[in-house]
């Protein structure tokens, strides 16, 4: 008998069940999402990871947006990922982009580990928590906001969803799209040493969010969204 | 040490039960800030729904780890079951010997404590490296976690300071800069990362990981092989049941409405991702979960969500601090698994190191019995080991109690003795006891149904005045 | 006119009688007919909570066989009135009681009253005491009553909540756990300024008086029953 036969043998015998006995329906799924206004959620998730010690800025348009980015970075090295609503904030030369970008072939970790500040978009928006949503499946290496210590995101205004209920009413098995979902509430911290409050211990220290209210490209479609 | 001496030496401590009143105090509030009606009007609601989902997975469990397994492999991930410790360690060991690894690192998990992961494979000769801060901490200073989501509690800056090999005077922020650079090393250089997992999801076949630091992440993300160690309990039917549990875990445990990162990892990395492990492994352990599952009355106590909050509302543990404890789990959480994984022979002191205060029951997220699986814990300790002293003490209680002429006339000699003779309190232990902590009150002459008789019989005396 | 039966328990019989004279007193004015029946003794409450549940029953049978009949059975003590209400039916299963009432949930939810006239001129903190807080869930109700005797202010603790460590066979066996949770409790009444510390229970109220007198404090302890038979 394997292991797994002697612990599926304890389980049935400590319940009561025999093999191939399915289980009835479990509780209802709880989902309520309380009925928002996107304005309302802009400005909720704003104050909410302001309050984290994060930034928000909301920037008009797609134009906007990369001075926004252009002042943050601030001459700092950087890599940033290759989902479309990127591509409109950097030269497509950039060769920064492909580091932290699409495949493994292009993928490069020492450039995560050496660069100042990692850009990224993120797939959707949490306004009561303050929390960014991240499916690896849009092409955002898991390290790019985890390895360096700033963090930028760049997200379109309409994916700011209300909280965790609507997310999952809208995904409900994340694991289809991806192998790494991420929820992102703000900048890395401890309270590890006498209930001090650190930030970046070994996540970013520091998160900005660039909203994006108008995504349309300048070639008029709005494949700027991710 | 045996308890009692350890318990004393937690007493007898200042500054650790300044530190660990505080900082649970500190959690506490937190707790209580994040789940006030006005800031979560369906806190009992969602910790009812909580409670109902974990009966039904835990009541159909073989069903929702074959669940679970299926998803897993279909991500491409694989499931080792491991009956106890020893076959858990076994396949790490195997796993780092055939990959010839040397270095790995672990994110904090109470589950990799209770299987001694780490002993196992520093003997072995590979290099582990805790990398939550607070573990890491502890981990240099060859010490075990002191409390279940803060394991350095107990440890002053000072006392962090020279565990760091750092000035004594360094700030909280110097240190964990210090440890954050040693860490990223070994982030980026481990061939293996090791996490818990905080919730196994059946119908996604992922893990969630929990955390404010980003080490999990980095343990699950940077190194080629990932490893998650996960108890049978841990399961949930679906993800979108995180909806609830989420909501509960962050704000019990510390007051955030969630923590920093929140993963949802479904086996290794995909065609086409750019980073992620290339191999995952979940080690499904029971070491002795089933046994605890077969008790209809006591299962509940493997709801348990890892949150702590037991603990910090705990007037013992907050006076005892987690090292007074016999095992990796301690606070009330700790009280009820302990026997029931142990044997409730090994501490049957245990349950009864408790007030019934109930406050763990009342904060406790997926709402366990816990003041009642403590009642029932002692009465299975009274029942196996036949203390004759204090047999014979309660049966004589139970005689007199239910001989009313013989209880007041018992009540009057030791109304009489007490006033009397009050240094022979001192001979009977259990008010020696009490005397070595505070003052008797003063024994009153007459009792109540001797005062009632002479107030029934018309003598105004019967009344009664003001105390003042 | 209500006919209410008493249960004094037996730490107020033997430890605390005035306690449950001015139960009877404020109970009295109130308009109730008091009836004491004398066979009472105890709960159950030391053996169940230490384990002897055969003990425990037995005791138990003793008080149901003495209040058979009486339609309200009043407690001046949250963990009595617990023991009874909630933990008889782990005793006797199948069994349900509700003719026990704790004497402050008795005043505001059966008589309908917050103001029982009294008057005490003093400085009042009010602890929580672990079974009428969180098995019977009363918070608010004797607060309402001393907030309502002429002369007293009420100020809240920051450890009203926190248990006192009594816990019964808790305070000896635990000892020197039970008196640091009590000198903490004490800490944090003194640090209210009020001269005297009111309970609805009186282990709780041994506990800490017992605590403040090794400390030397001045801080006195009494019942809510005494503070509201006060005149």
């Amino acid at each position: 008998m394997t292991a797994r036969d002697q612990m599926l043998m304890r389980v049935r015998g400590a319940l009561g069940r025999s093999p191939n006995h399915p289980p009835p329906e479990p509780p209802p799924v709880r989902l309520q999402i309380p009925p928002t206004q996107l304005a309302e959620r802009v400005g909720q998730f704003s104050s909410a990871l302001t309050a984290l010690g994060g930034t928000v800025i909301v920037a008009e348009n797609l134009a906007a947006a990369k001075k926004a980015l252009t002042s943050l970075v601030n001459g700092r090295t950087f890599v940033a990922s290759s989902a479309p609503i990127l591509k409109e904030l950097f030269e497509k030369s950039d060769e920064r982009i492909s580091q932290a970008g699409d495949s493994p072939a292009t993928f490069s970790r020492g450039a995560c580990a050496a660069a100042e500040i990692g850009v990224s978009s993120a797939e959707f928006a949490l306004a009561d928590t303050g929390s960014l949503v991240f499916l690896s499946e849009s092409r955002e290496s898991r390290l790019i906001s985890l390895l360096p210590p700033v963090h930028i995101a760049v997200i379109a205004r309409k994916k700011i969803l209300s909280g965790l209920d609507e997310l999952f009413t809208l995904v409900p098995q994340p694991a289809a799209q991806s192998s790494a979902m991420a929820l992102i509430t703000g900048p890395s911290r401890t309270a590890d040493i006498e209930m001090r409050l650190v930030r970046g211990v070994h996540g970013p220290g520091e998160i900005h969010v660039i909203i994006v209210e108008d995504v349309t490209t300048s070639q008029g479609d709005a494949s700027g969204e991710t | 040490m045996n308890y009692q001496e350890k318990i004393t030496g937690a007493l007898d401590d200042p500054k650790l039960q300044l530190a660990i009143y505080t900082a649970t105090g500190r959690l506490a509030e937190g707790r209580r800030k994040a789940v006030v009606a006005d800031v979560l009007p369906d806190y009992q609601e969602l910790r009812q729904h909580a409670h109902d989902i974990k009966k039904h997975t835990l009541d159909h469990l073989d069903s929702y780890l074959v669940e679970f397994e299926r998803n897993v492999v279909a991500r491409g991930g694989q499931v080792i079951w491991a009956n106890d410790a020893t076959e858990a360690c076994d396949f790490v060991r195997n796993l780092v010997r055939e990959r010839a690894a040397k270095l790995v690192v672990k994110s904090k998990s109470m589950t990799t404590e209770e299987i001694h992961l780490n002993h196992r494979l520093e003997s072995d000769g590979v290099e582990v490296v805790e990398t939550d801060l607070g573990e890491y901490i502890i981990q240099l200073a060859g010490e075990t976690p002191y409390h279940i989501i803060a394991p350095a509690l107990h440890k002053t800056r000072e006392q962090v300071a020279a565990v760091l090999d750092s000035p004594l005077d360094s700030t909280a922020e110097e240190l964990t800069a210090k440890a954050r650079a040693a860490l990223r090393k070994k982030f980026l250089e481990a061939d293996i990362g090791i996490t818990g997992a905080n919730f196994l999801v059946a119908d996604s076949g992922a893990i969630v990981l929990v955390e404010n630091e980003g080490n999990a992440r980095l343990s699950s993300a940077a190194p080629r092989i990932h490893i998650a160690v996960a108890g049978i309990e841990k399961v949930i039917p679906r993800a979108q049941d995180l909806a609830v549990f989420l909501k509960l875990l962050a704000r019990s445990a510390t007051g955030q409405p969630l923590s920093v990162y929140t993963s949802l990892l479904a086996g290794p990395r995909r065609e086409g991702e750019p980073d992620g492990p290339d191999e995952f492994y979940l080690l499904l352990l029971d070491n002795g979960r089933t046994r605890v599952l077969a008790d209809r009355e006591k299962r509940q106590s493997l709801y348990c969500i890892r949150c702590g909050a037991c603990l910090n509302h705990c007037p013992v543990y907050r006076k005892i601090g987690g090292y007074s404890y016999p095992w990796v789990y301690s606070g009330p959480i700790g009280k009820i698994l302990t026997p029931q994984f142990m044997g409730i022979e090994q501490d049957p002191w245990l349950p009864f190191a408790s007030s019934l205060c109930g406050a763990c029951g009342e904060v406790c997220p997926v709402k366990i019995d816990l003041p009642k699986i403590l009642l029932d814990l002692r009465a299975e300790v009274v029942a196996r080991r036949k203390n004759r002293s204090e047999l014979r003490a309660f049966r004589i209680f139970s005689w007199i109690m239910r001989h009313p002429r013989a209880y007041a006339r018992m009540g009057q000699l030791a109304r009489i003795a007490a006033r009397t003779a009050p240094g022979a309190a001192k001979m009977f232990g259990p008010l020696n006891a009490w005397l070595s902590q505070r003052d008797l009150p003063a024994m009153p002459e007459r009792s109540f149904r001797e005062l009632w008789r002479d107030r029934k019989s018309g003598d105004p005396a019967g009344k009664s005045g003001n105390k003042s | 006119m209500p006919r209410v039966s008493i249960f004094v328990t037996c730490i107020v019989d033997q430890v605390f009688p005035r306690v449950g004279m001015a139960m009877a007193d404020v109970l009295e004015r109130a308009g109730c007919e008091i009836e004491f029946r004398e066979e009472q003794t105890c709960c159950g409450q030391p053996a169940f909570n230490s384990g002897y549940r055969e003990e425990a029953r037995g005791v138990a049978r003793h008080f149901l066989d003495v209040f058979e009949g009486a339609e309200y059975i009043v407690v001046p003590s949250g963990s009595c009135a617990a023991m009874i209400a909630h933990h008889y039916a782990d005793l006797f299963p199948g069994h349900h009681e509700s003719r026990v009432w704790e004497f402050s949930q008795f005043l505001t939810a059966v008589l309908h009253l917050e103001d029982v006239d009294a008057s005490l001129d003093g400085t009042v903190t009010y602890h929580d005491s672990c079974h009428a807080l969180r098995e019977l869930k009363i918070k608010d109700a004797p607060r309402r009553l001393l907030q309502n005797v002429r002369g007293l202010r009420l100020v809240e603790m920051d450890a009203a909540e926190e248990c006192c460590g009594f816990g019964g066979t808790f305070s000896v066996k635990f000892a020197e756990v039970s008196g640091a949770i009590a000198r903490t409790k004490i800490d944090s009444i003194a640090r209210t300024g009020a001269d005297t510390v009111v309970s609805i229970d009186s282990s709780c109220l041994m506990q800490i008086d017992g605590a403040l007198r090794r400390a030397g404090s001045n801080i006195r302890t009494m019942h809510l029953a005494e503070v509201l038979a006060s005149r």
